[in-house]
């Protein structure tokens, strides 16, 4: 069984009057500890799927399922509570909660998972997984304070500290310059490789192909292409800069 | 500290401003709260003080029949003053008694005339029971004189002084017109404004013997020891005046004074009213920064959504952080109110500046004084909380149930 | 009229008692009896009803004030209505015991009774209870004879009546002036049960009226009161007229 599966899964948005069709009868699976990259011109479609597959939003017509939960069944609070439990997001402008810090943005993730008297929010834990990041002494500064890139690095902490089934990332290079673009992919497919943890996310920077092993393109909110490989170059070891 | 009490309290820090404009506004209507209650509270205890003090005593003893006609103060029925007095001062309880003979009359000064209450007094006796004796300029009038004492606020509307002369004119029991020529030999400056507008002392024995009712009182204003059931002593000396074979009704102040009684009664009614516009402004307020900042975090809800808070839990950070600033409020109110009050518990508050020589029905001139009443704090301390968690909900509500994926959209 | 005002009794009473008339000739009295003085003037001045018109003048201080009114009588009744601009409209009856106001502004009838009796009527030194007297003075007071004295260019009785003991009035004791030939009283004196003086009424015109004497022109001045006086002026008075009796009738105050 797929970690992720779509069947014929359609979203049309309504704009008063007018309908806008998003998806149109999506079929795909997502294997647990793939690394997939989901592309295509702007409006494809692709925030729309991320968003299906994260629970965020429901589809209009198919099938989504999670683990093999179909999530229609689900009322918002399910919703919510898999969003906890089993997914990260990572979103193209960080949205990191302004008035914590690094360190609590990360722990109010896990404070969340934990709420139900699970026990302590290890400390050490998340300042490791920071560090292992890259963001080894900036714990304790807010996010105003940080880079665009160090954000996004608070951001993958955030989704990864709960040891997610998956996690979703849309468009995260986007507002970065390539440099940071590129350590943050590095980042991901590290964490991909070190931890396991599934990754899908979307973009259309050329450069976030050479680091995936498998590319669906979606145009017009279709499925057009679906292609496994092997990425371009080697995968790097995280910098931790 | 748990985050989500860390996250509630830097998101109020964040709008400094916005905080303490809603805070100041509940802690504002806290403090006002506090100090008009304290202050009716105060003015409410010193009309009756005054009331008590200086008009009808704890219990009425009347002839029977008496009671009913009371408005008119009539001669009759009257009560043969030396029988009855020693008999209701021997009752237990009692601490004082002193017989006392109303009348109606009008003062008479040049051309006009003012309507005033002639009120015999048997000086010896009433300074133990009522306060008026030590409250006079001058001094009291003798027996079987023709002297009086008037009320201040009178005698100067009428630039009246010590040692002149003034005319009275009143019935007899008879119903005969009655003038008395008395000279004025003290006045009455009390707290108790009626006193000192309307009232005229003579001797009991001078007023009885000129209008025909001589050795009678229309009441006998009696002082309870203290600690006593009013009710009950005024149970106890009817029956003792009953056993020792006199016709006499007892009342208590609260029934001879039924206006005051009702009077008292609205100021509740005002204290509600003020409470619900301390909440209406608590209401408007935080529903308003609750609101404003729930348009400016949609974006941080999305995400939280995003992250698994439930819309529950979302909405429940927006109430902690209102009920934060309620208790923020509350323990400025509180502080701000307890010092105020402190003052007005001190140094009281003239009145007069309000009202200025208008009665509004109150017996009470010059500085009200507040009191301490712990009660009030805990009201609006539990009227202000309730309230910022009441105004927060809807508008938390209604963020919480935004659409988190329309929200995220870059 | 079977009451038995003095003609300068205050008020309406009064009134009646202006319309009272003295049976015609002056008798030379010689040798009579306090009694027989009262009893005399009380006989001659039976006036069964009564029509004419009044000018009341009241001055309080500085101020003055005049009253037009009309005024019917009959037996223990009488009707005023007011015709000057600020009272048009105004009434008062008197119907035996009880006294009526009505105003036409508030469109409101009034029952005159308790303290209110007590007071000024339409600010006048009248009392509306001085207005209401209906009992034979004989019947109130007792009268002595304190002598004779010139009043107003007359010759008059002295006379000082005392309440009689358990009787209620409102003067205690009150003195007469009675004219000697017309047994029509020039001046009275009223007094507090403490012997102050209270009021003083002078009748200043008497006029004769189809053979009666009638005192058309009184003051009467309240002692207590400084300055402050009320002269009653009555003109075309006619004595003994048809009056309709449902004249005297709350339905006719309102009308
Ligand atoms: N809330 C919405 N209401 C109406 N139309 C919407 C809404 N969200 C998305 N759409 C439309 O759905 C289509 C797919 O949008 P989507 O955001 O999934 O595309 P995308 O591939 O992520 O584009 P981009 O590369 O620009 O992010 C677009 O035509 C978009 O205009
Ligand atoms: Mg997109």
């Amino acid at each position: 069984m797929a970690l992720v599966e779509l069947e014929g899964v359609s979203k049309t948005y309504r704009q008063g009057k007018l309908e806008v069709p998003a998806l149109r009868g999506v079929d795909l699976e997502i294997e647990a500890g793939e690394f997939t990259a989901i592309v295509g011109p702007s409006g494809s479609g692709k925030t729309t799927l991320l968003n299906l597959i994260g629970c965020l939003d429901v589809p209009t017509a198919g099938i989504v399922r999670l683990a093999g939960r179909e999530l229609s069944r689900l009322d918002r609070n399910a919703l919510a509570d898999i969003r906890r439990e089993k997914i990260g997001f990572i979103f193209q402008s960080f949205n990191l909660i302004p008035v914590l810090t690094a360190k609590e943005n990360v722990e109010f993730a896990l404070a969340l998972l934990r709420r139900n008297g699970a026990g302590q929010v290890h400390g050490e834990q998340v300042t490791e997984l920071l560090a292992e990041v890259g963001l080894a002494g900036l714990e304790n500064r807010r996010p105003g304070e940080l880079s665009g890139g160090q954000q996004q690095r608070v951001a993958i902490a955030r989704a990864l500290v709960k040891a997610p089934a998956i996690v979703l990332a849309d468009e995260p290079t986007a507002n970065l310059d390539s440099e940071n673009g590129r350590a943050i992919l590095e980042l991901m497919r590290a964490m991909n490789e070190r931890r396991g943890t599934t990754f899908v996310f979307s973009t259309h920077d050329p450069m976030v192909m050479e680091y995936s092993r498998r590319i669906v393109t979606l145009q017009d909110g279709r499925v057009v292409a679906d292609e496994r490989r092997e990425p371009d170059a080697a995968p790097h070891p995280a910098r931790c800069s | 500290m748990p985050l989500l009490i860390r996250l509630a309290v830097r998101n109020l820090w964040r709008n400094r401003r916005r905080t303490i404009l809603t805070f100041g506004a509940v802690a504002l209507g806290i403090v006002y709260l506090i100090l008009v209650d304290s202050l009716l509270r105060g003015l409410t205890q010193s009309s009756i003080d005054n009331l008590l003090d200086f008009e009808s005593g704890d219990l009425q003893i009347h002839a029977p029949g008496y009671f009913d006609e009371r408005e008119d103060l009539p001669l009759e029925p009257a009560l043969p003053v030396d029988r009855l007095i020693n008999e209701v001062r021997a009752v237990a309880g009692v601490r004082a008694a002193a017989p006392r003979l109303v009348a109606p009359a009008r003062l008479h000064a040049g051309w006009e005339e003012f309507p005033v209450v002639l009120v015999g007094i048997e000086p010896e006796l009433d300074s133990g029971t009522l306060r008026i004796m030590d409250y006079v300029e001058g001094r009291a009038p003798e027996n079987g004189a023709a002297e009086a004492m008037i009320g201040a606020s009178l005698a100067e509307l009428l630039e009246i002084g010590t040692g002149d002369w003034v005319v009275l004119t009143t019935r007899t029991r008879d119903g005969a017109i009655q003038a008395l020529d008395v000279r004025v030999t003290g006045l009455v400056r009390t707290p108790n404004p009626n006193v000192n507008r309307n009232h005229v002392y003579l001797p009991l024995n001078t007023l009885g013997e000129s209008l025909a009712v001589p050795g009678e009182a229309t009441v006998i204003v009696v002082r309870a020891g203290a600690g006593e059931s009013l009710k009950e002593l005024a149970r106890r000396v009817g029956e003792h005046l009953a056993a020792a074979g006199t016709a006499a009704d007892v009342y208590t102040w609260e029934q001879s004074n039924a206006e005051l009684v009702a009077l008292i009664r609205t100021e509740t009614v005002s204290d509600g009213l003020v409470i619900a516009i301390i909440l209406a402004i608590s209401l408007v307020g935080i529903a308003n920064t609750t609101l404003l900042s729930a348009l400016e975090r949609r974006r941080e809800i999305g995400t939280m959504k995003a992250l698994g808070m439930r819309e529950g839990e979302i909405v429940g950070l927006f109430l902690l952080e209102a009920v934060a600033t309620g208790l923020l409020a509350v323990g400025t109110g509180f502080a701000v109110g307890a010092a105020a009050n402190a003052y007005l518990v001190a140094v009281g508050m003239d009145i007069s500046a309000f009202f200025g020589d208008l009665d509004v029905g109150y017996p009470v001139t010059g500085v009200v004084y507040g009191v301490w009443h712990p009660q009030t704090f805990v009201l609006a301390g539990a009227a202000g909380l309730v309230t910022c968690a009441l105004a927060a909900y809807l508008p938390a509500r209604r963020a919480a149930r935004q659409d988190a994926a329309a929200t995220l959209r870059p | 009229m079977r009451r038995s005002g003095l003609q300068n009794r205050q008020a309406l009473a009064w009134l009646s008692c202006l319309l009272v008339v003295l049976s015609g000739q002056a008798l030379a009295a010689a040798g009579l009896t306090a009694e027989e003085i009262i009893a005399r003037v009380d006989a001659n001045s039976d006036v069964q009803s009564s029509h004419g018109y009044s000018t009341m003048v009241i001055r309080t201080g500085r101020r003055e004030l005049t009253k037009e009114m009309e005024i019917w009588s009959s037996g223990d009744n009488a009707l005023v209505s007011f015709h000057n601009p600020a009272d048009r409209g105004t009434k008062y009856l008197k119907l035996g015991n009880e006294l009526w106001m009505y105003f036409p502004d508030a469109d409101d009838l009034v029952k005159i009774s308790g303290h209110m009796l007590r007071q000024g009527f339409m600010g006048s030194d009248f009392s509306y209870e001085d207005t209401l007297e209906n009992r034979r003075l004989t019947d109130l007071y007792e009268f002595s004879l304190l002598g004779v004295e010139e009043c107003d260019e007359s010759e008059c009785y002295v006379l000082e009546a005392t309440a009689r003991p358990g009787v209620e009035v409102t003067y205690a004791r009150r003195r007469m002036w009675i004219d000697r030939e017309l047994f029509v009283p020039r001046r009275e004196e009223l007094y507090a049960a403490g012997g102050r003086l209270l009021k003083v009424s002078r009748v200043e015109r008497i006029e004769e009226i189809d053979g009666r004497f009638i005192p058309t022109q009184v003051t009467m001045e309240d002692v207590l009161r400084q300055g402050s006086s009320t002269t009653l002026f009555v003109s075309d008075l006619e004595l003994d007229v048809e009056i309709p009796d449902d004249l005297f009738s709350l339905r006719s105050l309102m009308r």
